[in-house]
């Protein structure tokens, strides 16, 4: 799959492909929380999530360190569509290295933030096993998100529901869950281009386990007029009797192609 | 309990046919191209100056929208807002590192205006890239490039503003005109220095000798620390693309007619703001807008002839003219307007007050 996108981006990109501005408010699962905000990227952006690991230890021996790459673009307007895959690594006395689950999502917002109304996105995915750490079937889910600004704050609300039959435990990856539902709290700091992040949710696992209930502690910061970095802390306050946590550390970089832009008849404009 | 989910139902329902009916975000990309963030690289000091500016822009209208009262208002942006951005402009306080993004910095008043941040943005973005563009040599045409920012920029017209100068009677001649800068002359000052810089920048990167372009870019924005350092200094009127970038704006007229125009909008949206006759600023907010965004309507009919480029350090006695010597200004032939230039203020006031007596004759 990942083949295949770097194709894609070897041959849309060729000479015309330009790096612009990165977000360093835009929010996307795992980058540095779960929780996410309601604003998709840009119209004709498009943005590449390095795969930094995303560290988690159990208390029984067991070491997951997961890579997870993701491709999004600004389609149309409030619109963007993504796709995100897993690259895992077990250690648990033997190493072993596969590829976990590979999801597609679309993320629409309904409206530009008012001064009573929140804003609203809907977020349907499709997740699909791509290798030994993946589900066996494939799942359909649909995430609602709302986000309120107040000031420097920003607080945000997700809630998701994923169809599909359960999981033999311990088949499905962080992707897939049969409900979550959560809460973010975002501060930021303008002149130093950077957001401190914490939230919590629950989440129900899709092979039918009990609830676990997870925080999450980050922060983005620009590091570059065209990257962002993010790191994080997870904790799992509540789950199957084991006390977990981890790590997560991102990098996300934003770009586009000269030529999905109008400009006229002769297209000037870049370096000659 | 039993007509608890169906209310929550329609609640819910409720809530989102508000949000689907409401105004969209509609974030769109800049145009990019291989001299994207060329002005950072090539002329830092300048570039820092552009994103405080932005700060300044976002703040004002963030503190006007969130004052409980016009003096706190006042306190807020005379002294406090003010202080702070002379503190980063001088390299006293930190600086933003990048171009920052006007919903960052003024949410309540992105939440308040949205199309008019939309228009503003999308402004700044063709602001920035003509800076990129002419600080970029490997951009060897430059009037290609800034004719595909260009008409890019027209891609989008809800958030354009007109390509043909509009009637100064909008900024100056409306019940509320007038009322920002008599309540807060000090940071109207400032406003119009950001104007200015923004003008003799680009100005300076007319300049095809590299070397010469550069001083003049650090002779600008020297200048324009100046100001802040002696706000005596602050320009007296709103500077406009005819007197300070003459070589630019007959180059690039519909883009300077852009720029003048989104200038004057900024004025005419403090007066709106801070007027308390104004009582739903949202309404009238976007009336103003609708009246600007007309591309055939309340046209400029001055003439408006360019004065020729006038080197930095000599701007201050045209910048110290007041408004109604600017407008009369933009009456005059250029040489009318350079004899105008060398007039005492009571020499001046007289010539006006001829004009005046002429004009009514006519």
């Amino acid at each position: 799959m990942f083949l295949i996108l770097s194709i894609l981006i070897l041959i849309l990109g060729r000479s015309d492909f330009v790096f612009g501005q990165a977000d360093y408010r835009n929010l996307d699962p795992g980058r540095p929380i779960v929780i996410e905000d309601a604003q998709p990227i840009e119209f004709r952006a498009f943005e590449f999530q390095l795969g930094l690991p995303r560290y988690t230890r159990t208390r029984g021996d067991v070491s997951l360190l997961a890579f997870a790459p993701g491709l999004t673009w600004g389609f149309a307007k409030d619109w963007e569509a993504g796709l995100e895959g897993e690259n895992i690594t077990q250690l648990d006395g033997t190493t072993k290295n596969g590829f976990g689950d590979t999801q597609l999502h679309l993320l629409y917002n309904l409206n530009q933030e008012g001064e009573l109304l929140p804003a609203v996105a809907f977020r349907p995915e499709w997740t699909v096993g791509t290798g030994p750490f993946g589900g066996d079937y494939s799942y359909a889910g649909l995430k609602g998100i709302v986000s309120k600004t107040l000031g420097m704050n920003r607080i945000h609300l997700n809630g998701s529901y994923t169809a599909g039959p359960p999981e033999a435990p311990g088949r499905a990856g962080d992707r897939i869950s049969r409900a979550l539902y959560g809460i973010a709290y975002e501060r930021t700091f303008p002149i130093l281009f950077a957001v401190f992040l914490v939230d919590l949710y629950a989440v129900r696992p899709i092979e039918r386990g009990r609830t676990e209930l997870i925080a999450d502690l980050g922060g983005r910061v620009q590091l570059t007029p065209t990257s962002v970095l993010d790191a994080g802390l997870v904790r799992a306050l509540r789950n199957e009797g084991e006390v977990r946590y981890g790590f997560t550390l991102g990098v996300t970089t934003l770009f586009s192609f000269r030529r999905l832009f109008p400009t006229g008849a002769d297209g000037g404009g870049g370096a000659e | 309990m039993k007509w608890g989910r169906p209310f929550l139902s329609l609640a819910i329902l409720f809530f989102l046919a508000s949000a689907a009916q409401a105004e969209k975000r509609e974030a769109i990309f800049y145009l990019p191209g291989e001299y994207n963030f060329a002005t950072q690289r090539v002329y830092p000091e300048f570039n820092a100056m552009l994103n405080i500016i932005d700060i300044g822009h976002a703040e004002l209208a963030e503190r006007l929208i969130r004052a409980k009262s016009e003096e706190e208002a006042i306190r807020s942006i005379e002294e406090d807002l003010f202080n702070d951005i002379t503190g980063m402009f001088l390299g006293r306080k930190r600086r933003p590192r990048f171009s920052p993004a006007e919903e960052t910095i003024a949410p309540e008043s992105t939440k308040r205006a949205g199309r008019l941040n939309k228009a503003f943005d999308w402004t700044h973005y063709l602001h920035r890239q003509v800076y990129d563009i002419f600080s970029e040599d490997r951009v060897v045409d430059k009037d290609r490039a800034v004719r595909a920012a260009l008409t890019y920029y027209l891609t989008e017209p809800k958030r354009t503003f007109p390509l043909r100068m509009k009637s100064m009677r909008l900024m100056e001649g409306q019940s509320f005109s007038g009322y920002w800068r008599e309540k807060y002359p000090k940071f109207n000052g400032a406003i119009w220095a950001y104007h200015w810089l923004q003008l003799a920048g680009n100005e300076a990167l007319m300049e095809e000798n590299r070397e010469a372009r550069r001083m003049k870019m650090e002779a600008a924005v020297d200048e324009f620390k100046k100001m802040f350092i002696d706000p005596s200094r602050l320009p007296k009127h709103m500077p406009m693309a005819h007197e300070i970038s003459p070589t630019f704006a007959k180059r690039f007229p519909e883009v300077a007619a852009t720029f003048d125009n989104l200038h004057s909008f900024h004025d005419i949206y403090m007066d709106i703001l801070t007027n308390p006759a104004v009582r739903d600023k949202q309404e009238e907010a976007y009336r103003q807008l609708q009246l600007m965004q007309a591309p055939v309507e309340d046209l400029e009919t001055m003439p408006l002839y360019f004065l020729p480029p006038i080197p930095i350090e000599q701007q201050q006695p045209l910048l110290q003219m007041g408004p109604e010597e600017a407008m009369a200004m933009m009456m005059m032939s250029t040489e009318e307007q350079l004899a105008f230039l060398k007039m005492s203020s009571e020499e001046r006031q007289e010539r006006i007050k001829q004009r005046r007596e002429a004009g009514s004759h006519h």
